[in-house]
């Protein structure tokens, strides 16, 4: 405590600085410790955006998204695409807490340009899911040793435009959930193998870095990072370095 | 003597279709007649209206029957309606009902809130008022009193502190009123101290960028005003490339960064702090040679001469670049080091303590 102090009184030499205390709400997180660990919400940011949106008297949903219309494509575009874009921008910072609602914002996302009716229901009905729990967000448990854990998937050619497939993984720090991602992929695979080994790679460079930061931290790890993906194709790919010659572009 | 249809919204079955009123005038632009009605005194602006020309009315009224000392803008603004003889036979009547009301007029600057339910209704309770006060018809809106009366105490409250200080848009609102010209006088102090900038000659070639004052009001959650706030800010949209400025870029806290700190500060138990710098911008130095217009408020400039900038000031386009710097060069002075993984991530060791620094940009 006394080394915080004195470099508190150090950096107020140089600029002037108002001390906020412990770290409660930043940048819209709010920050909760108890002795059990550290929770982490945006509930103020959730509240606020169903407000703007007039939707805090809405149903609430009970999934964050519905399975997906054949003819989504084929409804009148929205007439005033600038709110849209704008309420997919703040859905976009509330998945900071909410990995729950990543894939459907990531989906929505890739339609800004464009929206129709359709995705307009869409996002109402994430609003709408958003709104039975606005305070979920995430948790920091301390009773965990430092291990870092990474899960891949992929679903094959799931953008029915495209046929591009999607990459997802998540990565945990003991229990914690510090790292995930939703993101189409650029090039059309042939193979569910192929989008899962794609995901793989994808995955493998977040946990580099992530070894990279927690080094960079002077925090020692108890062991090596694991990888866990579901195909027993990409798995063997990885694993087998015959295939080096012929995988290594990705 | 008139009446009035009633809502049919906010009527029952049984409640009456109409009310009894009295006609005041013509509202101004509209067809709409003003009407005061006989029972609660309310004063509308109404459409729906049938008249009884051959009869009267005697506005109900309880404890002022004797006091006849009337308004005189009341009288005016009687005056102005079309129909005067025919209000001089309820004139009195009227004004003595209104009595009370005048008297509360004080409170008129107030700004007014209609009830939620009549706003989407043509219905509105004498919106026009201000006009009125814009044409020097009266001196205060009569009708401006009344509309308060559904409004809670604390809520009343709440709404004149919220508007009624409102803030200044421009320089010349603003320097007539001793509060901002005290808080703007400071500012420009702080910024003088500050060494912000020279007052030189323009050089030829050069073009100055705008500068403004934006005003703030900082209130409390109960509504009171907290402090006022000036702050100078440069017309950065005036910048051009290449010239006044070169690159913009400057590296934030990532999110995962953020959420894998929190997450080990939960296991080894660290202490998260949040502190915050005051007046961020202006600590940056600038590189590149700009020249602002001397902003209105200072007074030794002579003319024709410009500020010279030496430190960046809100709204430069490079602004947030030039503080990311300023700061990343004094934290590596004192021994922290910068992490490879993530730009803006910090750190010093000192023993087995460690601090983690995170710089942020807003």
């Amino acid at each position: 405590m006394h080394e915080i102090n004195t470099m508190k009184n150090l950096l107020n030499t140089t600029f002037k600085i108002k001390d906020l205390g412990k770290l409660k709400y930043f940048i819209g997180l709010e920050i909760a410790r108890t002795h059990e660990g550290i929770h982490l919400c945006q509930k103020k940011y959730a509240l606020e955006i169903l407000d703007d949106v007039g939707m805090l008297g809405a149903k609430p949903a009970t999934t964050p998204m519905q399975k997906k219309a054949d003819n989504m494509f084929e409804e009148a575009d929205i007439h005033e695409p600038s709110s849209y874009r704008r309420l997919i921008g703040r859905l976009l910072h509330l998945v900071n807490t909410r990995p729950n609602i990543c894939f459907v914002v990531q989906h929505l996302s890739q339609f800004v340009q464009k929206p129709t009716i359709h995705h307009h229901r869409v996002v109402q009905h994430v609003l709408r899911y958003i709104k039975a729990a606005p305070a979920q967000g995430l948790f920091y448990s301390k009773n965990y040793a430092l291990h870092l854990k990474a899960f891949s998937d992929s679903d094959w050619a799931s953008c029915s435009m495209t046929r591009c497939s999607t990459t997802g993984f998540c990565i945990f720090l003991g229990e914690s959930l510090i790292s995930w991602k939703n993101k189409k992929q650029i090039t059309v695979s042939r193979s569910s193998s192929k989008a899962e080994y794609c995901a793989l790679a994808s995955t493998s460079c977040e946990l580099q870095w992530l070894t990279f930061l927690l080094r960079d931290l002077h925090v020692t790890t108890s062991n090596i990072a694991c990888l866990y993906c579901d195909s027993q194709a990409a798995r063997h790919i990885a694993l087998n370095s015959s295939f080096h010659e012929r995988t290594k572009h990705i | 003597m008139c009446f009035a249809s009633t809502l049919e919204n906010n009527r029952n079955k049984l409640d009456p279709r109409a009310n009894r009123c009295i006609f005041l005038g013509f509202k101004v632009g509209t067809k709409d007649y003003i009407v005061i009605d006989a029972q609660t005194r309310e004063i509308f602006v109404f459409r729906n209206v049938l008249f009884y020309e051959k009869n009267f009315c005697q506005v109900t009224d309880k404890s002022e029957q004797n006091k006849l000392n009337y308004d005189q803008n009341f009288m005016e603004y009687m005056f102005e309606s079309p129909h005067d003889s025919y209000h001089r036979g309820n004139m009195n009547e009227v004004a003595n009902t209104k009595n009370k009301d005048v008297g509360d007029l004080k409170r008129s600057t107030r700004s007014r809130r209609s009830p939620t339910y009549l706003e989407d209704y043509h219905h509105q309770l004498l919106t026009s008022s201000e006009k009125v006060i814009n044409t020097g018809t009266t001196r205060y809106a009569l009708n401006l009193v009344l509309l308060y009366k559904n409004l809670s105490n604390e809520h009343f409250n709440y709404y004149v502190s919220l508007f009624l200080k409102t803030k200044p848009h421009t320089y010349e609102e603003a320097v007539k009123s001793d509060k901002w010209k005290a808080t703007m006088n400071d500012d420009i102090k702080a910024l003088e101290i500050n060494n912000t900038w020279m007052l030189v000659d323009l050089p030829e070639g050069k073009t100055p960028i705008g500068c403004k004052w934006v005003y703030k009001i900082k209130r409390r959650a109960d509504g009171n005003i907290e402090r006022y706030k000036a702050r100078l800010v440069a017309k950065g949209y005036t910048q051009r490339e290449g010239i006044d400025f070169f690159e913009t870029y400057s590296p934030v806290a990532k999110l995962t960064t953020i959420h894998m700190i929190l997450a080990i500060a939960a296991i080894k138990d660290w202490h998260p702090e949040h502190l915050d710098v005051d007046n961020t911008f202006l600590h940056g130095d600038l590189t590149e040679e700009v020249y602002m217009e001397v902003p209105s408020g200072i007074i030794n400039a002579k003319p024709n001469q410009v500020c010279h900038l030496t430190k960046s000031l809100y709204a430069l386009k490079q602004a947030s670049r030039q503080w990311y710097e300023k700061l990343a060069s004094y934290l590596l002075t004192i021994g922290f080091i910068q992490s490879q993984a993530d730009n803006s991530l910090f750190i010093k060791k000192i023993r087995n303590f460690f601090y983690c620094f995170i710089s942020l940009c807003i």
